[in-house]
């Protein structure tokens, strides 16, 4: 191969190479289904982020049943209207 | 069930539950005897029914009061109610509680029945502490609690967008979660506008406002239960999202 030929291609390999880090991800990360996905994708994902997610999320169900024991005061308040009439 | 049948009925009821038994026996007691015993007698158990319906009243408003330290207790432990709900609804309570505690003066100094039956319907006609207070303070706290949830379940939508976005510029197929989260988004709105409802809804009504309070405290109860579901859905829908991005962090199955 011409060297001039070579040196542009291995310039379009790098161009490619460099585009891919910053851009779209390609190969197994493009597909997600692989199991080893590229560093560069956990990184754009951190844990801080996960677990951000997952503290917010953590008390959720506790906290809807928090709200769950009010609307059922809220009902029985109601039910007792009765009260009113009978001292 | 109008106001003065409900007022009818509470005077019925004190009336049976302090005096039959007492004034039946009296009256037997006295069927023989002479005038003027007659007029002591009747003396005598007007004075006995006179004190046993000023003590059932004085129960009935304890048992009011009770309630309302029952209440500020509630609005004072919660964390998610509004200060401004907060203020309102403490403020009421302890005008209720001073109104009541006038109102027990006033039964205690009465002296003859016709001023007791005229005190006797105040306990329930000017404070509706069961009918109104109770259930407008409880709807209140619920819906504060529920726009609390909501608040979070928002932040937690732009975590969620966030993460998505950079998963999007790696190649990793995300539409289905961004449709998942749109989804979220509409069910949180819907969440916390009606949850934002409820106050605006009941916090007005008062004692002036029984019978027809009723219907409108229903009607909030709906409202919120509606938020409720919503609310749920949403968090649902969140650990959904959540588990598709952990999938796809871990190599998982994506789609």
């Amino acid at each position: 191969m011409h060297s001039k030929t070579r040196t542009a291609l291995l310039l379009l390999a790098g161009a490619i190479t460099v585009a891919g880090c910053g851009g779209k991800a390609t190969g197994s990360v493009g597909t997600g289904t692989d199991a080893g996905l590229s560093p560069n994708v956990l990184a754009a994902v951190p844990d801080v982020a996960v677990d951000e997610i997952d503290s917010l999320l953590a008390g959720f169900d506790e906290t809807l049943a928090e709200l769950d024991q009010l609307l059922n005061q809220a009902a029985a308040a109601l039910a007792a209207e009765e009260m009113e009439i009978l001292p | 069930m109008t106001m003065k049948r409900l007022t009818t009925v509470a005077l019925a009821a004190l009336m049976l539950a302090t005096v039959p038994g007492a004034a039946l026996a009296q009256e037997t007691a006295t069927t023989e005897r002479p005038t003027e015993d007659r007029q002591a007698a009747v003396a005598e158990r007007e004075a006995r029914w006179l004190d046993a319906l000023k003590t059932r009243s004085l129960e009935a408003i304890e048992k009011r009061l009770a309630t309302i330290d029952d209440l500020e207790g509630a609005i004072n432990r919660s964390t998610t109610v509004g200060t401004g709900h907060a203020d309102q609804l403490l403020g009421e309570l302890r005008a209720s509680a001073a109104g009541l505690e006038a109102l027990a003066g006033d039964i205690r100094a009465a002296g003859d029945l016709a001023t007791l039956w005229e005190l006797i319907p105040k306990i329930f006609e000017d404070y509706r502490i069961y009918a109104v207070v109770a259930p407008k303070v409880h709807l209140v706290l619920a819906s504060d609690a529920a726009g609390a949830i909501a608040g979070r379940l928002e932040e937690t939508t732009g975590t969620l967008g966030d993460v998505l976005d950079r998963l999007d510029e790696f190649g990793i197929a995300v539409t289905d979660a961004e449709l998942l989260l749109a989804e979220m988004k509409e069910l949180v709105a819907s969440g916390a506008a009606s949850a934002v409802a409820v106050p605006g809804m009941v916090l007005n009504l008062t004692p002036i406002d029984y019978p027809g309070s009723s219907e409108t405290l229903r009607s909030a109860q709906s409202v919120l239960q509606s938020a409720r579901t919503d609310l749920r859905a949403a968090g649902d829908t969140a650990h959904e999202i959540v588990r598709f991005i952990k999938n796809a962090i871990g190599g998982g199955d994506t789609t």
